[in-house]
């Protein structure tokens, strides 16, 4: 996972993290890019073993609350659908423009025993490419074929 | 497995609302053993749509079933709506009439996973009905759904919305996702708030049902614009009432308690679970229960999450105030025999008063 630092700037430890000094001493709010949830999102790596796939989509996202609303559904073994609520924070910085209702992704927990125990989450969004002019014609074409099999109902009087 | 026991007489007028924590469905029995379905949603156990399992174990055969209606394409309504289509080939399909335009077909057909994959399941599954039907029909404000007589009783099921003002207002915002050339990929939305919605009036000849679906309280496009409207105020009155959007504030409009129904109806509803939002809240309950004092839900269990103590404690540290979608599931009956002043009611599952 993409790890980001916080501002380099320097700082007074009597202000908030994210404010800077200027020269002439007046406090001011300097850019702190997103971080992910490094507490809990960890590296994975090759000898990783994945103990369970929550595929995901996000229902809702509230900014300024920086939480998404989803609804996971388990990969692995028959396990009951849930909703949940994430921090955005959780979310890589790569995938964050990927966040918006109806997106899918991926949450997945990992173990990894040697040398010693570690748990490992990954959160990852699907990617997906831009429409083409193929799969639009196909569009158009099914667009054409639903409205073809529209019958309106009669009207009451 | 709940034991839902005998079919109703066929004198016997039944609506039967199912509900986990996170979708509904609908079975209604007009009489004479004439069946119309409303949206759809899983049953925990069998795992296919509630109401086609329902109706498998009360003994009804697929061709009773007449019409299945689904009253908007979100994911919670329509869950298993095609296979409940399926499953009942000679009933008609009803969707809104806001799939009757251009940018609507083109919006189903792009989210819908034919031409890339899946990108809206509400989508996908009524774009898979319309794809194996000769034809669908659409329902829009006046739509008469159902019309039948049933042993010289005449039975009149009627759209009470969209109303013209919504389906515009819908198309537009469905206009807005429409797949462009460049354009990445992405899901669909759910284009809230929900105006675009089928509410339905039953006219059961002496007495009615009203099925609020999802429809939200808007001066213009919602409840206010229905109820105002001189033709649904000359609806019969019905004594009972599937409370729209699940109870919430956002469906709720008062004068539809005082010109759409009589005095002290059944009203009953399901839940609703997403994160923190939980429908109907402590305060919805008490605006449903101060308008009547027969009101039921689906499901009121806990929603505590099923999962293993050692993958819970995990997927928590990420993922907060987790709850399970198909909890505590349960089925509201209301039955009443044909003539009788009062509505049956039976509690299945995790269904309980109000």
């Amino acid at each position: 996972m993409l790890q980001i630092s916080r501002t380099t700037a320097d700082r007074n430890p009597d202000l908030p993290e994210g404010t800077a000094l200027t020269r002439s001493g007046a406090p001011q709010r300097t850019f702190a890019a997103p971080m992910t949830n490094a507490s809990v999102l960890r590296e994975v790596r090759a000898d990783s073993v994945p103990l369970q796939v929550w595929e995901g989509t996000v229902l809702t996202v509230d900014h300024a609350a920086g939480v998404m609303q989803v609804l996971l559904e388990a990969k692995i073994g028959h396990m009951s659908g849930h909703t949940g609520e994430i921090e955005l924070d959780s979310v890589s910085q790569q995938d964050q423009d990927l966040v918006r209702p109806g997106a899918v992704f991926y949450l997945t927990l990992y173990k990894r025993t040697i040398p010693s125990v570690e748990n490992i989450q990954e959160l990852r969004f699907r990617r997906r490419p831009s429409w083409s002019a193929a799969q639009l014609a196909q569009v158009e074409q099914d667009a054409s074929m639903f409205l073809s099999k529209m019958k309106a109902l009669p009207t009451a009087a | 497995m709940i034991d839902y026991g005998t079919p109703p007489a066929s004198n016997e007028i039944e609506v039967t609302l199912f509900g986990p924590g996170y979708g509904e469905a609908i079975a209604v029995h007009l009489g004479e053993g004439v069946w119309m379905t409303v949206d759809s949603c899983i049953d925990p156990d069998s795992k296919a749509p509630a109401s086609g399992t329902y109706l498998d174990q009360i003994g009804v055969d697929a061709s009773q079933v007449r019409a299945i209606v689904a009253s908007h394409w979100h994911d919670d309504h329509v869950r298993g709506i095609s296979k409940l289509a399926a499953k009942h080939p000679t009933a008609h399909f009803v969707l809104s009439a806001v799939f009757n335009a251009k940018e609507a077909a083109a919006f189903a057909a792009a989210y819908s996973g034919a031409s890339s994959a899946g990108l809206a399941r509400g989508a996908k599954e009524l774009f898979s009905i319309v794809q194996a039907r000769e034809t669908v029909s659409f329902a829009h404000h006046k739509s008469i759904v159902l019309e039948a007589s049933l042993n010289g009783r005449p039975i009149l099921v009627t759209a009470l919305s969209p109303l013209p003002a919504a389906f515009a207002r819908s198309l537009a915002r469905m206009a807005q996702y429409v797949a462009r050339k460049d354009d990445s990929i992405n899901h669909a939305p759910e284009l809230r708030p929900n105006m675009e919605a089928v509410a339905l009036h039953i006219d059961l000849g002496d007495d009615a049902v009203l099925l609020g679906a999802d429809l939200e309280e808007h001066q213009t496009y919602g409840w206010s614009a229905v109820v105002s409207d001189r033709w649904s105020g000359a609806r019969r009155p019905a004594t009972t009432y599937k409370v729209a959007h699940h109870g919430s504030y956002t469906g709720d409009c008062p004068k539809v308690w005082t010109t759409l129904l009589k005095s002290d109806p059944v009203a009953c509803l399901t839940p609703f679970t997403l994160g923190d939002l939980r429908l109907p809240t402590d305060a919805d309950k008490s605006r449903v229960k101060g308008n009547t004092p027969h009101s039921y839900i689906s499901s009121g269990a806990s929603r505590r999450p099923d999962i293993d103590s050692r993958q819970l404690k995990r997927l928590s540290d990420i993922c907060k105030k987790l709850a399970r979608i198909d909890a505590g599931f349960g089925a509201v009956r209301l039955r009443k025999q044909i003539g009788a002043p009062s509505w049956d009611v039976e509690l299945f599952g995790a269904a309980q008063p109000l």
